[in-house]
Formats: C-alpha cells, sequence, structure tokens
C-alpha cells in the first residue's frame, strides 16, 4: 500500500516535473515502480500495484485508458522472471535492465497506438526516448533501493508488533 | 479443489488483469466522443482523446485525476517563485536602457494607431468591426497549467479548473500568443487538454493574407502541418495561419502560426506547408478556457459525462411545445 501511494505520488511529481522540462528528462515514474514492485513485493500485490499505477499514468496521459495498465503489468512479470534468473538488486544488471525495459515499453505503447487508434510516429522522435529510457535507467537503483529499505523496514517493524503481542500473552 | 484454486490464483489473477485493461482499451476506444479517425474539416474537438474522463465507470482515474491537480499547484509553486523571482530582479539588471527605447517606440506606434483609427472612423468601417467583436466575444476562465503529458508520445496538459468553473469537454483553450487546443476531459476541479501539437488534433484554418483555406494538423513534434487543397492556392513562408471558424469547434480568427516552408509537390493532390505554432507550448503556465461550445460539440459529448446545455434544451422543448 505504502509502495503504491509512493508510485502515485512519484506520477503526479512526473507530471509537474514534465510541465517545465523536456520530457525526455522526466524519468518514466510508474514503471520505475512497477518494477520496484516486481522486485519487492509478492507477485499477486505486485501486479494489483502495477495495474493501479498504470491506470493513474493513463488518467495523467493521452493515451488510452488501459494501455499503460497493461504494459505495468507485463513489466512486473518480465521483473519477476528476469529477477529469477538474474541479480537485480545491484547497480548496473538493473540499471540495464530498466534502460531495456523503458525502450520496449515506448514500443509497445507505439505498437497499441497504432493497433487501437491508428497513429503513426515519427523516427525523429527515438533520440528522445532513448534519452529517455537512460535517465530512467540511472534512476532505477536509487528506486529499487528506496523500495527495498521501505519493505524491509515494514517488515521489521510488523515483526516488532507481532513480538510484542507474543510478550503480552500470558505465560503457561 | 482448494490447493488447485491455489495454484491458479495467480495465473488468474495476471489474466483477468490484462483482461481488465483490454476491456477498458477497447471500451475508451469505442467510446461515442472518440469516433474514427478524423479527416478533412475541423476535427479539433472529434479528437479520439475526448470524453474519456467524463464518462462513468472510470472511478479510479477519475480520483487520480482529481487529486492529482492541486497536488501539482502546490509542487508548481516553488518554481514559479524561483522563476518570478529570476525574471523581476536578477534578469533586470541591464534593462533600463532597453526600457528607454521601448518607451519611445511606444510613443510612435501610439501616434501610428491613432492615424489608423481616423482613416477606420472615418471610412465607417470601425462600427462594422465593434459589431463583429461582439459577435465573437466569448467568455474566457483563466486557467493554470498544473501538469504536462507524462508519455512522450502524447501531448496533453492538465489546468487547475474543472467542471464546477463550468469548463466542459470540447472547450477551446487558447494562450495570449494563440490556439492551445480543446479539452478532452474534465473532471470537478481540473480538466484535461489535448495540445494542437498532437497528433489527433486539427483545425480548420486559413492563411490571413491570401485567404487560402485548409487544415492544420499536430505532428506529434514541435511543429504544426497546414494542408491545403487547391493547386492555385497562395502560400508562401511568413504567412500567419488563423483559424477559420468552419465547423464552429474554434472561433474565427484565432492566431495558430506562422508558415516557415511550403512543399508544392506538383505530383500530389494535397499540398503541405510547415508551420511555427504562434504558441510556446513547452512554456505554457497561463492559459484560457473560452467557455463556449460548439454545437457540435455538444452532440460529440452529450451523454459523455458533460452534457448539453440544460437551459439550451429547455428553450428548444418550450419552442418545440408551441410550434403547431
Amino acid at each position: 500500500m505504502v509502495l503504491l501511494l509512493l508510485g502515485l505520488l512519484a506520477l503526479v511529481v512526473e507530471s509537474a516535473l514534465a510541465a517545465w522540462m523536456p520530457v525526455r528528462f522526466v524519468p518514466q515514474a510508474s514503471l520505475l515502480a512497477a518494477v520496484a514492485a516486481g522486485l519487492v513485493l509478492g507477485p499477486g500485490e505486485g501486479l494489483l500495484v502495477a495495474a493501479v499505477l498504470g491506470l493513474g499514468a493513463d488518467a495523467l496521459s493521452g493515451s488510452l485508458l488501459g494501455q499503460q495498465a497493461m504494459l505495468r503489468i507485463l513489466e512486473v512479470v518480465a521483473t519477476r522472471g528476469i529477477a529469477a534468473h538474474l541479480d537485480l538488486r545491484h547497480g548496473f544488471p538493473l540499471i540495464v535492465f530498466v534502460t531495456v525495459m523503458t525502450l520496449a515499453d515506448a514500443a509497445l505503447l507505439v505498437l497499441g497506438s497504432w493497433f487501437f487508434l491508428g497513429l503513426t510516429f515519427h523516427g525523429s522522435e527515438v533520440g528522445g526516448v532513448l534519452v529517455r529510457a537512460a535517465v530512467t535507467g540511472v534512476c532505477a537503483p536509487f528506486v529499487g533501493s528506496l523500495a527495498r529499505g521501505l519493505v524491509d523496514r515494514l517488515d521489521e517493524s510488523q515483526a516488532r508488533r507481532e513480538m510484542r503481542l507474543e510478550t503480552g500473552r500470558p505465560s503457561l | 479443489m482448494g490447493d488447485f484454486l491455489r495454484r491458479i490464483r495467480l495465473p488468474l489473477l495476471f489474466a483477468g488483469l490484462l483482461l481488465l485493461t483490454l476491456v477498458l482499451m477497447l471500451q475508451d476506444r469505442g467510446s461515442p466522443a472518440r469516433g474514427s479517425a478524423p479527416v478533412g474539416a475541423d476535427r479539433g474537438g472529434s479528437s479520439s482523446d475526448a470524453g474519456r474522463l467524463d464518462a462513468p465507470g472510470f472511478g479510479l482515474p477519475n480520483s487520480i485525476f482529481e487529486i492529482a491537480a492541486p497536488l501539482q499547484k502546490a509542487l508548481a509553486s516553488p518554481v514559479d517563485w524561483l522563476g518570478e523571482t529570476w525574471a523581476n530582479y536578477v534578469a533586470l539588471v541591464d534593462l533600463r536602457g532597453e526600457n528607454d527605447g521601448l518607451l519611445g517606440r511606444i510613443a510612435e506606434l501610439e501616434e501610428e494607431n491613432l492615424q489608423f483609427r481616423e482613416a477606420l472612423v472615418a471610412s465607417g468601417h470601425l462600427e462594422g468591426i465593434s459589431r463583429m467583436r461582439d459577435g465573437f466575444e466569448v467568455p474566457m476562465l483563466p486557467a493554470q497549467v498544473v501538469g504536462q503529458d507524462v508519455s512522450s508520445w502524447f501531448h496533453a496538459i492538465l489546468v487547475d479548473r474543472g467542471r464546477r468553473a463550468e469548463v466542459l469537454s470540447g472547450m477551446p483553450i487558447v494562450s495570449e500568443h494563440g490556439l492551445v487546443g480543446v479539452v478532452t476531459a474534465t473532471s470537478a476541479r481540473a480538466s484535461r487538454a489535448m495540445l494542437l501539437l498532437d497528433r489527433r488534433s486539427a483545425a480548420d484554418a486559413i492563411v490571413q493574407r491570401s485567404r487560402a483555406r485548409g487544415i492544420v494538423r499536430g505532428t506529434g513534434s514541435g511543429e504544426l502541418e497546414f494542408v491545403f487543397m487547391v493547386r492555385g492556392d497562395d502560400v508562401l513562408p511568413g504567412d500567419v495561419v488563423i483559424t477559420s471558424g468552419f465547423g464552429g469547434v474554434y472561433p474565427k480568427g484565432v492566431r495558430i502560426g506562422q508558415v516557415t516552408e511550403v512543399n508544392t509537390d506538383r505530383a500530389e493532390l494535397l499540398h503541405k506547408a510547415r508551420v511555427t505554432p504562434a504558441v510556446d507550448f513547452g512554456h505554457l503556465e497561463q492559459v484560457f478556457v473560452m467557455l463556449r461550445r460548439a454545437p457540435t460539440m455538444d452532440l460529440l459529448y452529450a451523454g459523455d459525462g458533460d452534457l448539453a446545455d440544460p437551459a439550451g434544451e429547455e428553450e428548444v422543448a418550450a419552442k418545440e411545445s408551441v410550434a403547431p
């Protein structure tokens, strides 16, 4: 829940940032949050968080409602799949993975827009997409460690609460 | 059985969520306001983006949309403050000389303006122009741009005025420099507008000098495309392009931009010109919503969230009841 709220907040910040600087320099917050969810949450939770984040991104964008939600869901599945084979906890592999994921996300968004809306896109925009993918990739280790730290802290406080409950029980 | 359900729970959730997003996409694509890919005349408001969040059943995105606007406004405040401080103090150091020059220029222009007014009054045109202005006068609502499209592919802005301020989907948005776009989704306190730059955007336009008519389309990049049909049409670099008013979506005479390059390939039926927008879309802060919606837009958006003017409907109903 905390990760979801943080993801939605990041989405709002992303939209505000995009109003006063070129979009290509703004990291793709919902994708980062989806990858973080895939890395630190359970599979069910991760899918739900990704779906809501994607719907949020759709609400603040001109894309079809559900288009980015579908991509976020697929990204969680891909993150879990890749994380099972590669150690994505470290900086460099995570940067590469998120950069590739951002490019794949852009390609699928273009494909979906062409399929559902008949829109075509110019090759001139590829440069901007590459820059955005790199910016998003660079931010990934920070977001990953933030999410991991947050989940660890929540787990710790949960364990402490349970311990207090244990000690409060009358001894036999 | 329980074990089986537990095992297929995740694939089921995955498939269910994918199906849900697919249904949402199809519903959104097929919503009445979307229509097919517009061709030809004024399709500015008949965008495929239109009316999405007005439609019932999209509670969550609508809430995000509603909550995001004030948050984004709060986030933008410190940035605006810094920008204003820079513009009002730091950047004004060498302005005294420029100011003197401009004062002189204003005096010259006032004199020139006076002479023009005299000439117009003398020919009786001023009264006509005044009448025409009255006819076109539309109440304008100032709105602040609080957010920009989070995807690289679409061009939309979020403004801090919504249905409570009588903003409806299909209303044009302008700035002091010219046409900005059209409102495509509204919530109680915020609205989203599709910019003229978006690929799905287009406006019927004319060249101010030669009256050559065509359509200005968004290209998705920072420029616009003016497509004109008649081969003999006179379009030259430097020409100013304005809205024609045909189709009624945008009022006539709103500045769109300036022609920078004309491509008149004889082999092609449609000639094209590149237009640099009058509005700097990268630095939009304050815009104005024209609180007037074309009848075509009323038809398009009726039943899709923000309904046509009920007073107008009552008037029509009263007329129908009086008619024999």
